[in-house]
């Protein structure tokens, strides 16, 4: 599972919630109630839920933007709910909609901001806003001096990361970062995120009313509905194919067994082998191998052995034996890296329902067909189901056990007080 | 005596006029400017304590310039006091004006940012929310002066200095060779030097306000 091997590596740290709770004075009920939640270090958890259902105020109460009415929040070791919030949020990166830069700071002095606050000296600060920037894939030499309404909304967002990241903090809350840019630029960095958590291995808290968005980024989703209450905190996996309640699936929407398709790639699923020829192979070999009948097609690859033709049986003989104008092209290729989403859109799109695999270089590695993309669906699906119904009887034994643990422990206290009396 | 010969005739006495009237005003806008960001910064948060300030300060500016001399000095007597205190009432209003609805007008997602990423109260107001008030603050502050500069003129009522004293003699002998040349020099001087300080502003403008928030 890659959650235990980045918790290995994690610069990250834990984060535990216990019965957070908000009430604002002169509304009757809590916005957010007894929330309780553990995030493993270096974890990326998507708070995700309809608007108004407190997950921004969770989010907040994290960095106590919002000071919870009552609760714990550990961050790491640390009880950080009585600590001074100002010194508590130089140590948590909080990046929000719309990248909340400074208009009046350049780039660059925006970025320096908290490293400046902490005391890192000047030499350090400036080298880290060229680290920063960089890591963020913006040019340090082109935007350093640039104030904020000269870049475009993407960029502003990098910004935004590039500032909340800058103090290297172990947590980073992350408020709807994506929410106000265009579909294709928030693709784009949704995807630049994905590549920087595994490069940092921080601990992210985001919040999103995208589900969409929350099955991309998150290691584990957290459903929200009214006043925070978690309706389900698992793997994508687990809650596309195990909604827990009506809530959780109503959320998850129409197509959960296609967007499932996204979290799979073809390197997971069977390949399998198809016969090939290369197109320097003499044309009475390739006559055998299509009459032998054991396939009746075979895949023509050209000198560096990418997938050229699809070539059946009868082609040769109609084209009167040339190659050069048999077959029908390759004209869709999937990469091992490709989602099943994309795999399926190829093999859809082919006349033949079969999609060549290819590597790095564009190298033929094998073949994907309806077929096998179907029951390795059905076996995913099945899978998932049975992970998720495992789990949650894990999940119960194990509130079952601490249950009486504490029944035990309650007892155990009253016997060595009575013994110490 | 035609007006230029006039002019010839007085420009020590009238330059000196002119420095003391300027020097008056730039004074007391500099004293009206750090109580009006002062009172700005202490009220915007509080819906009602905005209000107040706005609403006391607009009252200051109801009374006559005139009026407010004369009751000045039976308290403070004549000469420089009364004038000080008059121009630093009456440049107050637009600089809290402009500073609140400078302050009130700061992007909130702004202020949270800042909060959000550790900035201290004190931080919060001298790096983010000041800076990016100060162009309408600028504003009031340009505004209070075009108007300190024509009510420092009434200060010469209360033996203040400044052109106001070329416009009263004027005034007291009207009919008399240079009663005209007296008021036209002494409001001629003003308009100057109103046109002079909002050049400056206009340059203090460029200097203070950073590239990304220039209009």
């Amino acid at each position: 599972m890659p959650e235990t091997s980045d918790a290995a590596t994690a610069s990250g740290a834990r984060i535990q919630l216990e019965n957070l709770t908000k009430i604002y004075p002169g509304s009757q009920g809590p916005a957010v109630e007894s929330v309780n939640m553990e995030i493993k270090a270096g974890e990326l958890v998507v708070f995700v839920g309809p608007s108004g259902c407190g997950k921004s105020t969770t989010l907040k109460m994290i960095n106590r933007l919002i000071e919870p009415t009552s609760g714990r929040i550990r961050i790491g070791d640390e009880d950080v709910t009585d600590m001074d919030p100002v010194r508590l949020r130089r140590k948590v990166g909080y990046a929000i909609q719309s990248s909340g830069l400074f208009p009046h700071m350049t780039v660059a002095q925006n970025i320096a901001l908290v490293p400046k606050m902490v005391g890192w000296s000047k030499a350090k600060v400036k080298s880290r806003v060229e680290e920063m920037l960089d890591l963020v894939g913006l040019d340090p030499a082109e935007f350093h001096h640039r104030y904020p309404r000269q870049l475009s909304g993407g960029q502003q967002q990098r910004v935004g990361v590039a500032r909340a990241l800058a103090a290297d903090p172990p947590v980073l809350l992350m408020d709807e970062p994506f929410g106000a840019v265009d579909p294709i630029t928030r693709d784009h960095l949704q995807d630049e995120l994905i590549r920087l958590q595994h490069e940092l291995h921080k601990t992210i808290c985001f919040v999103t009313h995208d589900f969409d968005e929350a099955i991309k980024l998150g290691d584990r989703i957290a459903v929200l509905r009214e006043r925070s209450h978690i309706a389900q905190f698992d793997t994508p996996e687990a809650i596309l194919t195990n909604p827990a309640d009506d809530f959780v699936s109503g959320f998850v929407g129409a197509g959960a067994a296609l967007k499932r398709l996204n979290l799979t790639r073809v390197r997971d699923v069977g390949i399998v082998d198809f016969a090939t020829a290369a197109v320097d192979d003499p044309l009475q070999d390739i006559f055998d191998l299509l009459r032998s009948g054991t396939t009746n097609e075979v895949l023509l690859l050209d000198r560096h052995r990418r997938p050229y033709k699809w070539l059946r049986r009868g082609d040769l003989s109609r084209a009167k034996g040339t190659l050069a104008r048999a077959g029908t092209l390759v004209h869709d290729t999937v990469t091992r890296d490709a989602t099943l989403r994309d795999a399926l859109e190829a093999v859809l799109t082919d006349n033949a329902g079969r999609v060549a695999v290819t590597g790095r270089r564009g190298e033929y590695i094998g073949v994907v067909d309806m077929e096998t993309l179907m029951n390795n669906v059905h076996e995913l699906l099945e899978a998932d189901r049975l992970d998720a119904v495992e789990h949650q009887h894990q999940l119960q034994e194990q509130r079952a056990r601490q249950t009486h643990l504490a029944q035990e422990g309650i007892e155990g206290a009253g016997g060595s007080r009575g013994a110490t009396a | 005596m035609s007006f230029w010969e006039y002019v010839g005739n007085r420009h020590a006495q009238l330059l000196t006029d002119t420095l003391q009237h300027a020097s008056a005003v730039f004074q007391c806008m500099v004293i009206a400017t750090v109580l009006g960001v002062l009172i700005g910064v202490l009220t915007y948060r509080s819906n009602w304590a905005g209000n107040l300030a706005t609403t006391a300060t607009v009252t200051i500016l109801t009374v006559p310039s005139l009026a407010m001399i004369g009751l000045l000095i039976p308290i403070v007597g004549l000469g420089v006091a009364p004038t000080v205190i008059a121009l630093t009432l009456y440049g107050l209003l637009p600089v809290v004006r402009n500073a609140i609805v400078g302050l009130r007008g700061v992007d909130p997602t702004l202020v949270d940012a800042a909060k959000g990423i550790g900035m201290s109260r004190t931080a919060r107001l001298l790096r983010v929310e000041l800076p990016l008030a100060w162009p309408p603050i600028l504003t009031g502050i340009r505004v209070a002066t075009q108007m300190l500069m024509g009510i420092a003129a009434i200060a010469a009522f209360a033996s203040g200095p400044g052109l106001g004293n070329e416009i009263f003699r004027g005034i007291a002998s009207l009919g008399s060779a240079n009663a005209l040349n007296q008021v036209l020099s002494g409001t001629l001087g003003i308009a100057i030097l109103a046109l002079l300080f909002d050049a400056v502003y206009v340059l203090i403008g460029r200097l203070t306000i950073p590239r990304g928030i220039r209009a």
